[in-house]
């Protein structure tokens, strides 16, 4: 009896010895605020311009102290600060969210500095720090030019991580109104053709409107279109003219819209013929977008097909980029 | 009596062969649609798939009528080419006035190959119509619908060289091309001038510059059949192609 009593003894201090280690770890885990997971995660390359960017701790996320959170865009070498607009607490994730979108081809760092979070199980006073970069593969290099690279990437990652952003549109309308060559009446003088042509953009973001009047890919003549102010002016959009004279009756008209750092944020040909027996011909096209600005994944783009005949109707293939999701 | 013989002889022999006389007035006679000119002085300038045999550059075989069929004093030239005949009137043509461009059958190639047709092109001062190329005024290029010396004499070339776009019936969609890719195709279509519209059925074709379309859609079968249409500007339809997906 005392030797079976003896053996229970042993059992229990053998059990106790393997138990107790355990807890202590477990205690321990909760009681040291860490990280579990980054998203996106460091060093990412194509991340999508879209992402949350979320950090998730090993506990319930309490208060956060938005002054030692930084978020930094690489521009020239050199970082920069990237405002954040908010960050929401989220279970045990904390959720930055950034003043404006990311853009594409950047690096982007995320600091984390000082006693950011608290969370159920203490106070995250970690350094942190790391990097993603928001580089794209070009859509068109993917479905036109080089197949080959969407097959490895369809095998690497599923249709759902990899993500196709079509471009902003900034252009509304364009109206040509073309006045040919010759008089307008029996009895008039005849006089030089002329052209008036006028673009309608959104006025957020637009800065410059250039016109390029071209022939058989000749650039005949070119300007930038001046701003229409005063009484009018519309409401949230701009609307710029320019003149030409002495052009001739079949042309292509090119459209770039440039913003404040003159690059090109939209452009469009369109084609004009004057019409027969008309001393004046016009034309306006008006554009509208189901598409621009957003971003689908591929599996939304093979599963919808009205959807991906509208992303490859409205964009130009080459300004459709593709970046992939980690998961 | 010899010469009466003779003679009932000869008769008897333009009776049983009439065509002696009448030469190629057997063949078919084309009339086209009329044209609207504004040029008083407009030249007409015929394309020919061939060169011409010289010795049918005739006032016969090239001539403009009025309504009354009194013919209009007009120049005949031949192009370095020997493809090309203008017929230049001397004097304007009078407004209201129906007139008719004839090219004759009579025609030779420098093979000696007849055409196959008369072509007549009627025509008058007026209102352009969509038609007429030279509806604003300038003249020099003409717009009649060619006819040719055809290297086989069974036909003549009725494809319109004319840049008018609804005459120039397969002139207006150029070139449809159609390529596969993995997720959708590509269909491509080079258009004339008057073309500034590329539809197929609600879809439409992204202008590249250049006169080139280009449509890329998911969703085609191997072997279905797709309706291309170019529109000119006021949205007429100027030609209709069906291309096979391949």
């Amino acid at each position: 009896m005392m030797n079976k009593l003896k053996g229970i003894g042993v059992a229990l201090i053998l059990l106790l010895s393997l138990l107790i280690p355990a807890l202590d770890q477990t205690v321990s885990a909760a009681s040291d605020p860490s990280i579990d997971q980054l998203n996106p995660a460091a060093y990412d390359q194509n991340v999508p311009i879209d992402t949350d960017i979320r950090i998730y701790f090993n506990s319930e996320v309490r208060s956060i102290s938005p002054q030692y959170i930084q978020l930094f865009v690489k521009t020239n070498g050199t970082y920069y600060d990237f405002p954040i607009k908010t960050i929401k607490k989220d279970g045990k994730a904390i959720h930055i969210l950034p003043e404006r979108s990311m853009e594409f081809n950047k690096e982007y760092m995320v600091r984390v500095n000082g006693p950011a979070v608290e969370l159920h199980n203490g106070t995250y006073n970690q350094h942190l720090s790391y990097t993603f970069q928001t580089n794209y593969i070009d859509f068109y290099e993917l479905m036109v030019v080089n197949e080959g690279r969407l097959v490895n990437m369809l095998t690497q990652y599923a249709p759902r991580q990899i993500k196709a952003f079509a471009p902003k549109r900034y252009i509304n309308d364009i109206s040509v109104i073309h006045k040919k060559t010759g008089a307008l009446t029996g009895e008039q003088t005849s006089f030089n053709g002329f052209t008036n042509i006028d673009i309608n953009t959104k006025s957020e973001d637009v800065a410059n409107v250039h016109v390029d009047i071209m022939k058989n890919d000749k650039v005949l003549q070119k300007g930038y279109a001046s701003k229409v102010t005063g009484a009018k002016a519309s409401k949230n959009q701009f609307t710029f003219d320019i003149g030409f004279s002495k052009i001739p009756d079949f042309y292509d008209v090119k459209v770039t819209v440039l913003n404040s750092a003159q690059q090109t944020i939209d452009s469009k040909i369109i084609k004009f013929a004057a019409e027969e027996g008309k001393a004046i011909s016009s034309f306006k096209e008006s554009y509208k977008y189901k598409t621009a600005g957003n971003g689908y994944t591929f599996h939304e783009l093979l599963s919808k097909e009205s959807l991906f005949a509208s992303l490859l109707s409205e964009s130009l293939m080459q300004d459709i980029k593709v970046q992939v999701e980690d998961r | 009596m010899k010469r009466i013989i003779i003679l009932f002889m000869m008769v008897g022999f333009l009776i049983v062969f009439p065509g002696i006389l009448q030469g190629q007035a057997s063949i078919d006679e084309i009339v086209l649609d009329e044209r609207k000119i504004q040029d008083p002085l407009k030249s007409w300038t015929v394309t020919f798939t061939q060169p011409i045999n010289k010795g049918t550059l005739k006032k016969q075989n090239f001539f403009i009528k009025d309504e009354n069929k009194r013919q209009v004093k007009a120049a005949l030239s031949l192009s370095n080419d020997e493809r090309k005949v203008t017929i230049t009137p001397e004097s304007p043509y009078k407004k209201g006035v129906t007139y008719y461009l004839s090219v004759k059958g009579n025609v030779k190639s420098d093979q000696n190959e007849f055409l196959t047709e008369h072509t007549i092109l009627p025509f008058k001062i007026g209102e352009a119509s969509k038609g007429s190329k030279d509806a604003n005024g300038s003249a020099g290029s003409g717009d009649k619908k060619p006819t040719s010396p055809s290297e086989n004499k069974s036909s003549s070339d009725t494809n319109s060289e004319s840049s008018s776009p609804s005459k120039a019936a397969g002139k207006n969609l150029v070139k449809v091309q159609t390529k596969k890719h993995s997720h959708f195709d590509e269909i491509t279509v080079q258009v004339s001038d008057y073309v500034t519209k590329v539809k197929a059925g609600s879809h439409e074709f992204e202008y590249k510059g250049n006169n080139v379309f280009v449509l890329y859609q998911p969703g085609l079968k191997s072997g279905e059949k797709v309706t291309v249409k170019g529109y000119s500007m006021s949205g007429k339809v100027l030609e209709t192609k069906e291309v096979v997906i391949p």
